[in-house]
């Protein structure tokens, strides 16, 4: 009796082992969140004028806005 | 907005490397190390053409694929960055990239080959946007104080185009037509050939019977 109580526990121990292990599984849990660039920056004396941060839409529309400065094509009035 | 994007006119770059040196400068990048590069085809020849290389923050990235510690992510922005508190350096993702991004120093405390380094679009890293540890990594966060990457925003000639893919595609579109091209330089038709041109990807033509 003792000896299938000896044994039982071993299967057991063995049985259970598994649960203590961490998991090796890569998510994105592990990873650090990135902060979006439309809330800006910590020194907002770099911030390039025409938007503010923490406002999506504003950063969108400067980027865009800012883009057109690469365009030769773009009439001075969308410069 | 759509995906952040970078265009390079090879009509238009004149090969000063004026790209590579601002970055260079902006991120206060090692020596060793190249984030952007300017390439030359058939160099010294007539006619030859030069583009800015750098990380294109592709779609379906593969060096996101191969890095076994999945050290990568992408912005909603769709700019691809990395962790470096994750990378291991192992240099997978350099075989992996068809452009040649990813760069590793060899002269840092890592021994021979230090954690990778590559273009941020200028969009920095994980850290807080614009602090000092962030800034120490992965250089500056300009896309946080509201600027686009500086390599395109320096480039003399405005061969370099980058920001909002559609802005910068719509850019290179009104430039093309007004060197009197069409769709002709893009597209299907330039990749593949058109169904009209013997030999580029149009049906062999029958053999000649005599």
């Amino acid at each position: 009796m003792s000896g299938r109580a000896a044994l039982a526990c071993v299967a057991l121990a063995f049985a259970l082992a598994a649960c203590g292990e961490r998991t090796q599984t890569m998510s994105s849990d592990t990873k650090k969140p990135d902060v979006p660039g439309w809330k800006g920056g910590s020194n907002a004396a770099y911030n390039a004028p025409g938007w503010v941060a923490s406002d999506q839409t504003a950063w969108e529309a400067q980027l865009r806005a800012r883009a057109q400065a690469q365009n030769d094509y773009a009439t001075p009035a969308t410069k | 907005m759509a995906r952040m994007k970078f265009i390079c006119d090879a009509e238009r770059c004149i090969e000063c490397n004026g790209c590579v040196t601002a970055c260079k400068a902006e991120h206060d990048v090692p020596w060793g190390v190249n984030r952007r590069r300017v390439v030359t085809l058939n160099d010294g020849i007539a006619g030859e053409r030069s583009i800015s290389v750098a990380c294109m923050h592709c779609s379906d990235a593969p060096c996101m694929a191969v890095c076994p510690v999945d050290c990568f992510y992408r912005t909603d922005e769709g700019v691809v960055l990395h962790d470096k508190d994750v990378c291991i350096g192992c240099g997978y993702c350099s075989y992996a990239c068809p452009f040649g991004a990813p760069q590793f120093p060899s002269n840092g405390t890592f021994g021979l080959r230090g954690k990778m380094d590559k273009c941020t679009f200028c969009a920095g890293g994980p850290e807080d946007n614009g602090s000092q540890a962030e800034n120490a990594k992965y250089g500056r966060n300009r896309l946080a104080e509201g600027k686009l990457p500086a390599c395109a925003e320096m480039c003399s000639t405005k061969a370099l185009l980058g920001g909002d893919g559609d802005v910068v595609a719509d850019i290179f579109r009104t430039r093309v037509l007004n060197r009197g091209k069409g769709s002709e330089v893009w597209g299907w038709g330039t990749a593949y050939g058109k169904p009209s041109a013997p030999g580029k990807g149009a049906a062999p033509a029958e053999p000649k019977k005599s």
